[in-house]
């Protein structure tokens, strides 16, 4: 038994997935195959933004307990800085990846430079969308659409860096869409 | 439908102030032991006058207590709804309209049965309402409130699809009570006893020593203080003999684990009938808490069952079917069903997954990546940890070997025992070697999917995979991308062009 335990699929492999359960491939859409909408360059900024304030209040204290310690301020504040510099280099590697596709029957989101994932949810297993906004969002007009299943808060679906309006309108699609697929 | 007049507050048994009494006394003992060991330590006389007047005080206090909140606490129906009124300081009105009635649950625990009250418990479709309970009702009085409760909450449904113009009404449909069927599994005192002495007694063990650390910690000044010299004397001794009462610690820490874990299943497996139709699964079991509980086959989202070594042994496995709810409940929404036989389990299964026969299954395993990945977190980086330990005590030298000489094989058994098999209508997840835990969901009762690679995954091109279901969430761990690729693709498919609802 323990020669097959690993299924790694090549060229010679007898049979695939589809064929197995004699299903035509082509009748079943690809999720590779769809083009992703990038999201607006905007919440790049945004992103940057509320890392920098976070940062910036981090460093705040930082020059609080500089004075109080007499220790140089440099050398409590250079990793600090160091981070957001790496963080902005992510941010601006990883907003490349982070885009959304809606298809005939389902809504996908895609991101993560390190952590990956890609979410689908089919239209049929919507329980409710929302759009929310957020006090940095609000600055640069940008609100974040939610898509709620009954699986659970770690599966719902999020597409932030919307244009207000486009997430109003977004929402309104993907109710319409799931409450005919209702 | 039984006839019933709750057009008026109706108040529950006058016996409900025994049970809200017993209720409350248990929280106010809590509360009180704690203030009197830290007050007065062990050495405070229990005997003395005061202390029968404080005890006496705060039995007053609960009797008073228990009574108002008897009084306070009425239920009723308005318009389509069924209404709990209750709350001494803070008063709360609790309406649950019929049509979100999941089910109308009868329990008693050990006071309810003294007293020959019942308690009926309403589980609802929104997970907002909770604490929906009422203490003490009789018996027949429960029962036919019960079946009120249902019959109204179907007779609304049944108006709500007619306008609809759907024939959902099966779905709705309930089973209300079984009492002259067959059960499936009927456990007798012996099967108990012998599920309780194949429980993974390390498991309980271990939970054991923590909460017993944690009171021994939280009280340690009053419980040690009297050995205190009796410690110190031996202290060296102790330490030096560690060999020999290491083993005497662990036999008599796995005795201990034995002995709870046979109370537990004693007093929660005690008389256990499970019953199995088409309709549903209901369990009925209990020593002190009879618990009866029901879950209607369209609740259902997906059924498990695992196994342990002595369990395996004896040919058991335990069945857990779990049911939709929110997240937040955790394990409420699974109903455990220890003890079955092979034969058993393929009953269950026939009933609800006869499509695991319609079509042949493909299986997939986790990539070899997965092997080497366990290998180096369980095997190889604790033990050079250990092996760094060395200048500490050369004990050291010998245990890292030993070390990985076990884990290495445990952690490739482990690695190989990922297996993930298809067909045209379900999944089924298997895992485990020591502990196997085995999963089957129909692709309907998916809610979505995710893909999960991350930075080390990129490179061997393997991914995680996740299944969310509304009774809980099942990872498979190191697929290969094209073959995770693959199954999204056709899962979704399935997800989005079945018609069958999940609910």
């Amino acid at each position: 038994m323990s020669e097959n335990l690993n299924f790694v699929p090549t060229e010679e492999s007898p049979k695939s997935l589809f064929e197995n359960l004699e299903i035509d491939k082509s009748q079943i859409p690809s999720i590779e195959e769809v083009n992703f909408t990038k999201l607006e360059k905007d919440f790049l900024w945004m992103r940057i933004t509320s890392w920098s304030i976070f940062l910036f209040v981090v460093l705040g204290f930082l020059v609080i307990i500089s004075f109080k310690t007499e220790t140089a301020i440099w050398k409590l504040s250079a990793p600090w800085l160091g981070f957001l510099i790496l963080v902005i280099i992510l941010e601006m590697r990883g907003f490349k990846i982070k885009g959304y596709a809606i298809r005939q029957n389902d809504i996908s989101y895609k991101s993560g430079l390190i952590f990956f994932s890609m979410t689908s949810v089919p239209f049929n297993r919507i329980q409710h969308v929302e759009v929310s906004q957020g006090p940095i969002g609000r600055l640069f007009d940008l609100a974040t659409v939610k898509v709620y299943t009954a699986g659970g808060s770690t599966s719902d679906l999020r597409i932030g860096g919307l244009i207000k309006e486009e997430a109003h309108r977004l929402r309104d699609h993907i109710s319409h869409l799931s409450s005919q697929h209702a | 439908m039984p006839k019933m007049d709750l057009s008026k507050p109706q108040r529950q048994s006058p016996i409900g102030v025994g049970v809200l009494f017993f209720k409350k006394l248990r929280v106010a003992i809590n509360i009180f032991i704690s203030i009197v060991v830290v007050q007065f330590g062990f050495q405070s006389n229990f005997s003395s006058l005061s202390f029968g007047l404080m005890v006496g005080g705060v039995l007053l206090v609960v009797f008073i207590v228990a009574y108002l909140h008897y009084r306070k606490f009425t239920f009723y129906v308005e318009e389509e709804s069924f209404i709990i009124e209750k709350g001494l300081i803070r008063r709360d009105k609790i309406t649950v309209p019929f049509d979100r009635i999941q089910s109308v649950h009868i329990n008693q625990n050990l006071i309810q049965r003294i007293l020959r009250v019942v308690g009926l418990k309403i589980d609802t479709a929104g997970s907002a309402i909770k604490e929906l309970e009422i203490a003490a009702l009789p018996k027949p009085y429960a029962r036919s409130l019960q079946e009120y409760l249902t019959a109204k909450r179907d007779s609304v449904l049944k108006q709500e699809i007619e306008i609809e113009g759907e024939e959902k009404l099966e779905e709705a449909q309930e089973i209300v009570s079984r009492g002259e069927k067959s059960p499936l599994i009927k456990l007798s005192v012996k099967d108990v006893f012998r599920i309780g002495l194949t429980e993974n007694h390390l498991k309980r063990g271990l939970i054991l020593f923590a909460i017993i650390n944690g009171y021994v910690w939280q009280y340690e000044e009053y419980l040690l203080a009297p050995f205190k010299e009796l410690v110190s004397e031996y202290e060296d001794f102790v330490m030096g003999q560690w060999i020999v009462l290491l083993p005497i610690g662990i036999i008599a820490f796995l005795i201990v684990a034995l002995i709870l874990s046979l109370l537990q299943s004693l007093l929660r497996f005690y008389d256990l009938k499970f019953f199995v139709d088409e309709k549903g699964v209901q369990l009925i079991a209990g020593l002190l808490k009879k618990a009866e509980y029901q879950i209607p086959v369209n609740k259902i989202q997906f059924i498990t069952w695992t196994s342990n070594p002595l369990r395996k042994l004896l040919g058991l496995k335990t069945i857990s079917v779990k049911q939709a709810g929110s997240n937040q409940a955790g394990d409420k929404q699974s109903m455990l069903v220890p003890g079955a036989t092979q034969e058993q389990l393929n009953v269950v299964l026939d009933e609800f997954y006869p499509e695991r026969h319609s079509s042949a299954f493909m299986s997939f395993y986790s990539h070899r990546f997965f092997k080497t990945q366990l290998c180096v977190l369980f095997g190889i980086i604790p033990s050079l940890l250990l092996l760094v330990l060395w200048f500490l005590d050369p004990w050291y030298l010998l245990v890292s070997p030993i070390w990985l000489a076990i884990s290495i094989p445990l952690s490739i058994r482990f690695a190989a025992s990922w297996e993930i098999e298809c067909n045209k209508d379900l999944i089924k997840l298997k895992r485990g070697w020591i502990f196997p835990k085995v999963v089957i969901i129909k692709y309907y009762k998916l809610q979505n999917l995710k893909l999960n690679q991350n930075f080390f995954q990129k490179n061997r091109k393997t991914v995680h995979l996740d299944f969310f279901t509304a009774g809980g969430n099942i990872r498979m761990w190191q697929l290969d991308e094209k073959v995770a690729k693959d199954l999204y693709d056709f899962i979704l498919y399935k997800v989005e062009s079945s018609n069958a609802s999940w609910m």
